[in-house]
């Protein structure tokens, strides 16, 4: 699942809001939680239950909801850096600029392998 | 093994230099910036290093008892509670009472307090507060009551059994007390306590517990059963569990020791749990329990048993032993008071694990000033209520307290460390005042 990327008013990358976390916004907090309920196999939840969670939070800002310890790479980075961490972790990588850290785009194995096709 | 007899670095004198040691381990502890196991380990290597005890004095301090009763125990739960047995009772109860949240306090309450007798604290609250949390959240209630509950009612019912609380276990071990002589003991005066705190939380709480009958329906609407992950295990765990009690209770006869009997235990239930499998889910489920141990739990206490070696050793604890027959008098009514009152204050502030630890020996040496062997029981009795009592007193007094207070901060209620004296500090002493009558109508009318 893709992580969306976020960015502040002057476009400079502030995090990222995962599905897994927006998934999480509809579960009861118990069952979130770090540590939480694992096994649910007893409860009975309806659609209404969620959409309480729901309407709970859909006007608060995503700033609320953000992670902001993510790994990004830089326009000059070197593609085996990516490479490597497309391998070991993660679906998409965002790339920010060095100095200002404004979002300019994203590295994915997708993106990698339309550069290798344009070598053609 | 070299049997040459310790000798004291830079001939410095044993005496102080154990007590430095022992005083510098005990301030490490109580400012917590290093983790305890950690301190500890340093603290008994230095005793050890300087020469105030050899390696081999050391292991001989070190209760192997208490630690394989400690492990079998945890093996054991770790086990157990892989079956959703927790769950399943507190989301039976919770029907059982129609969903009404003072009927669920009440009774969440004593099932903690129960399963805290029977297994350890820790456990009990990490498995019963998530359930609560989510209760509570579909009743639209502040979780408070119930945390506090939970927080207080672990502290009291493992007060009740020589497996409640590690406290017990060390007590029992040092001088001899079976599983039988904690329930019997101890079993009626913590019944006492448990309801008179939860008295205490009616009358501060129970007015505004109430809630929606839609908010009960929807918790109504749980089904207990499918807590229940594997039923075979939780049969096996069931039939282990209730022979290693029955062990603990009829194994003092023929002479077999509570750490045997757990190991014992733990040993079986590993055989079940493993038994007919592939040899390699064999492996992977004998190592994700034995990885689960908790380790640094299991040092710690081996640590603190030799760094207490290394301070009784030069005769520091005999020496503030002493000091305190001096202020009682060598009366086994006072020092009973005395006992419970120091062990309940130290216990609120400092871990009741090396209080504790620390006291067996100082209260060993005062035996023959208070009339021997003969005359300890009720002296023993205050130490183990008051070291586990005391938990309550704040929200570091116990490692439950804090693992509730961990799930209460991410939950998004916060406890903190002030509030929760104001409850904290009357309930202590409403416990402490009750162990103390008891204490007297048991042994000194």
């Amino acid at each position: 699942m893709y992580n969306v990327p976020v960015v502040d008013r002057d476009e400079v990358f502030a995090g990222e809001i995962s599905v897994r976390r927006m998934v999480g916004l509809l579960l009861p907090v118990s069952l979130s939680m770090e540590h939480g309920l694992q096994n649910t196999g007893f409860m009975r939840e309806s659609l209404r239950d969620i959409k309480r969670r729901l309407d709970a939070v859909s006007d608060r800002p995503i700033g609320q909801y953000i992670a902001t310890d993510i790994t990004v790479v830089y326009p000059d980075s070197p593609v085996i850096d990516a490479l490597m961490l497309l391998y070991h972790k993660y679906i998409r990588i965002p790339v920010v600029t060095r100095d200002s850290r404004k979002l300019v785009g994203g590295i994915s194995f997708i993106t990698v392998l339309r550069a290798l096709e344009t070598l053609e | 093994m070299h049997e040459a007899p310790a000798t004291v670095l830079f001939g410095f004198n044993p005496l102080w230099l154990s007590c430095g040691i022992f005083i510098a381990t005990y301030v490490l502890l109580v400012t917590e910036r290093i983790h305890r196991t950690v301190v500890v380990m340093l603290g008994a290597g230095l005793m050890i290093v300087s020469g105030i005890i050899t390696q081999d004095e050391a292991f001989a301090g070190v209760d192997f008892n208490t630690i394989a009763l400690l492990t079998g125990m945890m093996i054991l739960v770790g086990i157990t509670q892989r079956s959703g047995i927790f769950q399943f009772v507190a989301v039976w109860v919770v029907r059982k009472v129609n969903a009404e949240p003072r009927g669920i306090l009440v009774l969440l309450a004593t099932i903690t307090a129960i399963f805290s007798a029977l297994f350890d604290n820790v456990t009990t609250v990490l498995l019963i507060v998530p359930v609560t949390l989510l209760i509570v959240e579909k009743l639209d209630l502040s979780p408070y009551p119930f945390l506090y509950a939970e927080i207080f009612a672990s502290n009291i019912g493992g007060t009740a059994t020589l497996i409640g609380d590690p406290p017990n276990i060390m007590i029992g071990s040092a001088v001899g007390f079976s599983f039988a002589d904690f329930v019997a003991e101890l079993g009626p005066v913590v019944v006492v306590i448990h309801v008179t705190v939860l008295l205490l939380l009616y009358l501060l709480w129970g007015k505004r517990l109430t809630t929606s009958a839609e908010a009960r329906a929807s918790v109504m609407a749980f089904d207990a059963k499918g807590s229940i992950t594997d039923p075979v295990l939780l049969r096996q765990s069931l039939g282990v569990m209730s022979v290693v009690i029955a062990g603990f209770v009829l194994g003092e006869s023929v002479g077999l020791e509570s750490g045997t009997v757990a190991l014992g235990g733990a040993a079986l239930l590993l055989l079940f749990f493993t038994f007919g499998r592939k040899s390699k889910v064999q492996s992977t489920r004998v190592q994700e329990i034995l990885a689960e141990l908790e380790w640094s739990t299991i040092l710690f206490f081996m640590s603190l048993f030799v760094l207490v070696q290394g301070v009784e050793s030069t005769g520091m604890l005999e020496l503030l032993g002493q000091q305190m027959m001096a202020l009682t008098g060598g009366d086994v009514e006072v020092t009973t008071y005395a006992t419970l009152w120091l062990a309940a204050t130290a216990s609120a502030v400092v871990d009741n694990i090396p209080f504790v630890a620390t006291m067996i020996p100082l209260l060993e040496s005062t035996a023959p000033q208070l009339g021997g062997a003969e005359a300890m029981p009720p002296v023993w009795w205050a130490l183990s209520l008051g070291a586990c009592l005391g938990g309550n007193g704040s929200l570091v007094g116990a490692t439950a307290n804090v693992i509730v207070a961990g799930f209460a901060e991410r939950a998004g209620y916060p406890i903190k460390f002030a509030t929760f004296l104001l409850i904290g500090i009357p309930v202590m002493l409403l416990s402490a005042a009750i162990a103390t009558a008891y204490l007297y109508l048991q042994h000194f009318i």
